[in-house]
């Protein structure tokens, strides 16, 4: 049985909480616009933009509590800092959920500037968010901080970016944990300085009266959205790699080609964010081509290495399938088909029919809610196990994984098909033109359903070991 | 083997894409793009559930021969990679300064289109500036739409009466977008805001016509 700290099992259970709240938010969305619970039109976006910067915000924190956990093994991060951050997660979270659902306050998930300067809501809600926005920033970018700075008192930069193995050396031998995490972190600190600089822009509008440049804002706001949503995926696949060895019974080791496509991933991961602004022809050109090469680019090691190692690691091996296995694997095939999704709409010809149809929403949740999410919940399902053990029951874990599994599938294909067919995101209501809209959200409100029913299966096998382990 | 006939049929599907953006509205590219994903999508559940039940035999794997496996897919996905970009970049959509055969600028605002002969810049010059409520062009003939926002990111997308995507761009505060459109099919096209930009987004709309060549002459 192996002690889990309080800090993690706090992160697991905000996650367990919030996550199907937020789900729930989503299902009135598709219920709207399937034309279900047309009453609740008016709650729309304002849950749009809740759900959205609820799941982003949701999914960087659990991935990074469970990197965090997963590099205690080799490092010691301060408990204080983390706890600091989750406080003021907790504090964002209710300034959030009081300027959406009290005050209406409704610019979509990356409040695109100068929208939330915009709007019909109260001022006061604009305030609310825009506090919420420096609490988390601040909050997060002090435990990025602390992170790295427990990885440089045991490893020098060279080393925690496995230069070393790139030259030939192998050692002293770094976890694949390792090198992962200190990418991300480095990245994220990036990701946040950006965040800064966009709230900056917002206060300068917003208190001295001087609007910022919407195109330097824009390119802000999605190097930061970008960069967040990508580092929470590599963050899950930096705990993939160090759990799902133990599954496997082989290991999965840092090597050169494996040092080589993650410090690839941290140039890469820079660029590739210029695809959201395809459609803003006055950016330069070769901004647009940057982010296309940038995006293909950043499909060969993912898909090369990491998911072909990941392949070589199950092949033939004694593999314990279990609710974490399962989860992993099924974590790395969505973020392969999400992939595939994000580099066909990644290409500007193509981009130019899918953009803002609900292709964008279908590539970006195949990789959050197939990959990112399963990842993570494999771990805390692992983590909760080892600290609490009782009997598994794989009947009931074969059940819960095709419930989700399948539900999530059909949930996705909807969007897929929809931005296909040419359907807008984002639409509270679609026009007669848009025929296929509502049919296809009434299809994709029916499987969400069947997920979020696999889900509280999961929740009942993790949370009843949640509690125990609490309760140790 | 499996890579290669992968790698074949992405070729053909963007080989297929249009050279000219927007030259005719149909669905081809997002035809294109939903079978690409489909097929990917299938092949990797495929390796997936193929190496999942190759656990039921354990053995030790050939390490050197994965290695081996793992050169041939780089090689290949480099190779993929830049004949995919040689084929769709020069594809891409942007304006150039070849002839236009009508100039209109297109201004948003929450939560309308406007058009006009001149550009607008301010909400002052909505009143002093002569818009064109019934905006028709000839099919077959070249549009430059001019696009800007006066408040907050909208877009500029056309729809024709089949409900598929012709054309967008954004519509951004201070700057002026450029989308050239040919569009040869005569009918009523639509125009919808395609950035979320407030509460009534999805209502925001707009219409033009393109009119047969006989309608032009006839005019």
């Amino acid at each position: 049985m192996q002690r889990l700290d309080r800090n993690t099992l706090y992160w697991m259970g905000v996650t367990l909480v919030v996550f199907p709240i937020l789900v729930l938010l989503g299902l009135l969305m598709r219920a709207v616009q399937a034309e279900a619970a047309t009453g609740l039109q008016a709650l729309f976006y304002p849950a749009m933009t809740l759900h959205g910067l609820g799941m982003a915000g949701l999914w960087f924190v659990a991935s990074l509590a469970a990197a965090n956990r997963v590099l205690m093994r080799y490092i010691e991060p301060s408990a204080a800092v983390n706890r600091v951050a989750l406080l003021g997660t907790l504090v964002g979270v209710v300034l959030l959920i009081a300027a959406t659902l009290i005050g209406g306050f409704a610019p979509g998930w990356y409040f695109l500037y100068p929208l939330p300067l915009h709007g019909t809501w109260p001022t006061w809600s604009t305030i609310a968010f825009l506090v919420a926005l420096a609490v988390l920033g601040v909050a997060w970018l002090l435990w990025s901080l602390d992170l790295l700075r427990a990885i440089a008192k045991k490893y020098t930069l060279r080393h925690a970016l496995a230069w070393h193995y790139i030259g030939g050396a192998s050692e002293p031998v770094v976890p694949p944990a390792i090198v992962i995490s200190t990418v991300s972190l480095i990245v994220c600190v990036a990701c946040l300085v950006a965040a800064v600089l966009v709230l900056l822009g917002f206060l300068g509008d917003f208190v001295l009266g001087a609007p910022a440049d919407a195109l330097l804002m824009k390119n802000l706001t999605f190097f930061f959205g970008h960069v967040l949503v990508n580092l929470s995926l590599y963050l899950a696949v930096a705990v993939v790699y160090d759990v799902l060895p133990e599954y496997a019974g082989r290991p999965w080791k840092t090597n050169k080609i494996v040092a080589i496509s993650w410090n690839c991933v941290l140039v890469i991961v820079l660029f590739a964010y210029a695809h959201h602004l395809y459609m803003d022809f006055v950016q330069p050109v070769s901004l647009h081509y940057i982010g296309q090469i940038a995006s293909y680019s950043s499909a060969i090691p993912a898909a090369v290495v990491t998911i072909f190692g990941a392949l070589l690691l199950v092949y033939h091996s004694r593999m314990r399938w279990n609710l974490t296995s399962l989860f992993m694997y099924l974590g790395l095939i969505g973020w392969a088909i999400g992939g595939v999704g994000a580099v066909i709409d990644s290409t500007i010809a193509v981009n130019f029919k899918l953009h803002n149809t609900l292709w964008v929403p279908a590539h970006f949740h195949t990789y959050m809610l197939l990959g990112l999410v399963p990842m993570v919940l494999g771990y805390f399902y692992h983590a909760c196990q080892e600290a609490a053990p009782q009997q598994e029951s794989a009947g009931l874990h074969r059940l819960l994984f095709w419930l989700f599994a399948l539900g999530s599938a059909g949930f996705l294909l909807m969007f897929y098909f929809s931005g296909a067919d040419s359907v807008p995101r984002r639409f509270a209501l679609y026009p007669e033109l848009i025929e296929s809209g509502s049919s296809l959200a009434l299809i994709g409100l029916i499987s969400a359903s069947v997920a979020l029913l696999g889900f509280l299966i999961y929740l009942w096998e993790t949370g009843r070991r949640w509690v125990k382990a609490l309760a140790g | 083997m499996r890579c290669s006939r992968f790698g074949a049929a992405a070729l053909a599907a963007f080989a297929a894409l249009p050279a000219q953006h927007a030259a005719a509205a149909d669905d081809t590219v997002q035809t294109i793009a939903l079978t690409v994903f489909l097929l990917a999508g299938i092949a990797i559940i495929g390796v997936f559930v193929w190496v999942a039940r190759t656990t039921a035999a354990p053995r030790d794997a050939d390490i050197a021969a994965a290695y081996r496996l793992r050169r041939v897919l780089f090689l290949s996905a480099m190779a993929l990679v830049v004949i995919v970009l040689g084929f769709t970049l020069p594809r891409s959509p942007y304006a150039s300064n070849g002839a236009t055969d009508r100039l209109v600028y297109a201004t948003a605002l929450q939560f309308a289109f406007v058009y006009s002969s001149e550009p607008v810049t301010s909400r002052e010059d909505l009143g002093k500036v002569e818009t064109i409520t019934d905006l028709e062009v000839p099919a077959g003939s070249t549009v430059e739409f001019r696009v800007t926002s006066l408040d907050v990111n909208h877009n500029f997308a056309i729809y024709d009466e089949a409900g598929v995507l012709v054309a967008q761009v954004q519509a951004m505060p201070g700057y002026v977008n450029r989308l050239r459109v040919k569009i040869d099919e005569p009918g009523r096209y639509t125009v919808l805001c395609l950035e979320y930009c407030g509460l009534a987004h999805h209502v925001m709309s707009s219409a033009f016509i393109v009119t047969a060549p006989a309608d032009t002459s006839r005019g």
